[in-house]
């Protein structure tokens, strides 16, 4: 517990830069699972699906 | 090939959206696992679906629509009541070299996991996913002014949820919302300087 500049009743700057904040570290969760490196299966998968069109084609209506 | 766009052009766009389409998805369901299996899932029938795709638009906003209607559809959505794991929460966090900063996260996530499931997806698409109302309207299936409410409703929230609970996940139970706060505040300046962006 600090006793440094607690908010007390909400202003609006304050409030401002709240809510600025919580968008940046929403952000961040956010951009911490976008930056992971995509996991192979991915596009393993994707490959698979792509090879199946390329064989068979009994997805995709022309 | 009529006029869509030819498959390989498809599939280069649509592997390009794979970060994308995980990150929506670990925001919808928690775990980091079943998240994975609902984006490979979205994928794929993004992939099958491929020829009602409409050349020019929001690709991102068109694969974030089906992986929304797989998660709704398959009863996922139960997949989030389950309790999130702190050491796990933390695992995926600590590469952060923050560690404060990897606790607001955690606080941050804590909060958001208890809006109501509109009010969160609308959050995470317009505060983090990066898409415009009007696009996060069409994949709630929505007006633009219901999900302008809905994020305004959900700022509201969390800054409440902070404010007024226990930070569960933290070792320091007694932590306030508003000491996270101070300690954001204090951050402001630090991760303005461009050189520790990033």
């Amino acid at each position: 517990m600090t006793e440094k500049n607690r908010p007390g009743p909400r202003n609006d700057k304050g409030a401002k830069q709240r809510q600025d904040r919580i968008g940046d570290r929403l952000r961040q969760l956010y951009d911490e699972v976008a930056n992971e490196p995509v996991p192979d299966d991915f596009l393993k998968l994707l490959e698979e699906a792509d090879d199946a069109a390329d064989d068979g084609d009994e997805d995709q209506k022309p | 090939m009529s006029d869509a766009i030819d498959d390989k052009a498809f599939k280069a766009e649509l592997a390009s959206l794979i970060p994308h389409l995980r990150a929506f998805a670990r925001s919808l369901c928690g775990d980091a696992t079943l998240a994975d299996d609902l984006a490979q899932d979205a994928m794929l029938k993004a992939w099958k679906a491929r020829a009602s795709y409409k050349p020019g638009t929001n690709m991102k906003a068109w694969a974030f629509t089906i992986l929304r209607n797989l998660f709704y559809s398959e009863k996922r959505r139960s997949w989030r009541r389950q309790p999130l794991d702190p050491e796990v929460a933390e695992a995926t966090l600590v590469a952060n070299d923050n560690p404060s900063g990897t606790m607001e996260l955690l606080a941050l996530r804590n909060a958001i996991n208890e809006l109501p499931d509109d009010q969160r997806e609308a959050l995470i698409l317009v505060g983090a996913g990066g898409l415009a109302y009007e696009d996060v309207a069409d994949i709630c299936g929505c007006a633009v002014g219901t999900i302008k409410s809905r994020v305004s409703r959900a700022r509201k929230a969390v800054t409440e949820i902070l404010d007024s609970n226990e930070i569960g996940f933290s070792s320091d139970g007694s932590l306030q919302g508003e000491d996270v706060f101070d300690d954001l505040m204090d951050q402001v300046s630090a991760l303005s300087k461009p050189a520790k962006a990033v």
